[in-house]
């Protein structure tokens, strides 16, 4: 059963453009595009994978981040966090949230499918 | 004399480099070969002219083959050394300097252009760490850039993709083109919207929008009883912040004119008088004549006024800016405007002539003065200072030169920098 990818996201080409290769190189792709319930959906879903925005509408991308690290069901959960704002304060925050990988926009698709291989054990 | 053992060597290397006989650079400075030997062998010290003809003929700077360790470019590369953290002992600096002074020079002169560099991009920095609406359109322009390069990456890399999803990926990138033509537009505006012109974004740049689009003037205020939050609700403000600084303004203003109506000052405008007469003849307190001299159309009161106001922090709480006197939008001003040390004299009106550095500066008469407001019994007082300012077209016997912020001021010599500006290599 391929595994699962959460794409939290609200820029629409960029979902698209992400959910298409990724499933494309196997995995079962979903998306969500607001931060408010980002924390319910995975629990909901529990993906192997979850690839979080960090400006997204309703929380932020580092909220989202430090919620589910506080949660016992999500501490180890693989999470490649994307984002436009490339400063090492962001990359540091990320990291003392404990984001698995940080990477920052624009990114190539080959940088993405290489770390969501790497994430998934691929 | 300089003296030291490593002059001779530094020639006798310099020498070699250049493929020169010690007979030859001998005759050349008017000294025996023998002596020349000695000198290379650290055995004479020199100095003097014979010290600088050397270095003519070595074509190397005679401060380079001294051992004074303040020698300019030695203590360059230092400095360099230490600024980039590089692990360099102080001999290495000074071999270079001597056996590589192009290099040397190179270096330097990098270093000053590095430097110069991170300034720009720390102004540039702190200007997006301030400016909300900066940010935010960057953001989307690289957002939509992302999308962009993930939806051709896939055109271009996919032999055998679905014709379906080849036109849905096509239609994508015709969208965000279009929207990334749109985002980098605003952003151009944006950035080339004139200096004087506020913009929307921080609740402090909506009210200054909101005061220059009515010119500082309340013709609603003067002329009638007006609830200020008639005018607010017909106003282009939108946030809550900016509404509240807004109607803290406008009650002041109204404060003001009541204290103050235009009847009452008419007989005095044009402004002939000065600022203290002024307040004097009509029995108010220096800052409320100052906000109504700023606040009067420049038609009636016969000067362009401008002003600014701020607490004992520095933080600007007002600002009303005209046309050569250039004032800080982020950060901290020049430290020198007199409105500083108004502050630091409280209950005294302090008049100066200033020289505004800036681009299209100019020469200025201002007043200045710092009020103690007891807000409540028990708590010492708060001081609010304020300076007023005009265009002064004669010179003044004694001015004062000073700068809108020390990042954009290009007074390169003065003693109260607080840090590097963008402006002027020398820095």
């Amino acid at each position: 059963m391929a595994k699962t990818v959460l794409l939290i996201e609200d820029e629409v080409n960029i979902i698209e453009a992400l959910s298409f290769i990724l499933s494309r190189d196997g995995w079962d792709v979903v998306t969500h595009s607001n931060g408010h319930d980002a924390n319910e959906v995975i629990t909901r879903r529990e993906p192997d994978l979850v690839v979080l925005d960090v400006m997204l509408p309703g929380k932020s991308g580092f909220d989202i981040l430090r919620d589910l690290r506080g949660d016992p069901r999500h501490q180890n959960r693989p999470v490649l966090m994307l984002t436009a704002r490339g400063q090492s304060k962001d990359r540091d925050m990320a990291e003392q949230l404990g984001v698995s990988k940080f990477m920052t926009k624009p990114f190539s698709n080959a940088e993405v499918r290489d770390a969501v291989n790497e994430l998934l054990g691929g | 004399m300089s003296g030291g053992d490593q002059i001779g060597a530094r020639i006798r290397e310099k020498r070699i480099q250049l493929s020169i006989r010690q007979s030859q650079l001998a005759k050349i400075v008017g000294v025996s070969p023998s002596y020349l030997n000695l000198i290379e062998h650290n055995r004479r010290r020199i100095g003097g002219k014979l010290l600088t003809d050397l270095a003519e003929a070595l074509s190397i700077d005679a401060d380079l083959l001294s051992e004074d360790r303040k020698s300019s470019k030695v203590a360059r590369l230092e400095e360099v050394a230490h600024y980039h953290k590089v692990d360099m002992q102080g001999e290495s600096a000074r071999e270079l300097a001597t056996r590589f002074p192009g290099w040397s020079s190179f270096i330097i002169d990098l270093d000053r252009n590095v430097r110069s560099l991170e300034a720009i991009i720390d102004a540039l920095s702190d200007r997006l760490s301030h400016d909300p609406q900066l940010a935010t359109s960057l953001h989307e322009v690289i957002t939509t850039v992302t999308a962009i390069r993930a939806t051709s990456s896939i055109l271009s890399d996919s032999k055998d993709i679905d014709p379906m999803w080849q036109m849905r990926f096509q239609r994508n990138i015709s969208e965000d083109s279009l929207r990334l033509a749109e985002e980098a537009q605003a952003l151009v505006d944006y950035l080339d919207t004139d200096e004087t012109e506020a913009r929307t974004g921080t609740p402090y740049e909506e009210v200054e929008t909101f005061l220059q689009e009515n010119e500082f003037y309340f013709e609603m205020i003067e002329t009638e009883t007006t609830d200020v939050e008639e005018i607010l609700n017909i106003s282009s403000i939108r946030s809550t912040a900016a509404r509240v600084l807004a109607r803290n303004i406008l009650e002041t203003y109204q404060m003001d004119a009541t204290a103050l109506p235009l009847s009452s000052l008419i007989d005095d405008l044009p402004i002939q008088a000065s600022l203290s007469q002024l307040a004097q003849k009509h029995n108010c307190k220096i800052p409320q004549m100052m906000r109504r001299l700023a606040c009067l159309p420049t038609d009636i009161v016969g000067r362009d006024f401008g002003m600014v106001s701020m607490d004992v922090t520095g933080s600007i709480l007002f600002r009303k800016q005209i046309d050569g006197f250039h004032m800080p939008r982020f950060g901290s001003a020049c430290a020198y405007w007199p409105i500083f040390q108004a502050l630091q004299m409280p209950m005294r009106l302090l008049e100066d002539v200033v020289i505004h550095t800036g681009r299209e500066g100019g020469i200025f008469h201002t007043y200045s003065y710092c009020e103690a407001i007891q807000d409540s019994i028990g708590r010492p007082p708060r001081l609010a200072a304020h300076m007023l300012f005009y265009p002064q077209v004669q010179e003044a016997a004694q001015v004062t030169r000073v700068g809108a912020t020390c990042r954009v001021c290009a007074i390169a010599t003065c003693p109260s920098r607080r840090e590097p500006s963008i402006l002027g290599e020398d820095l």
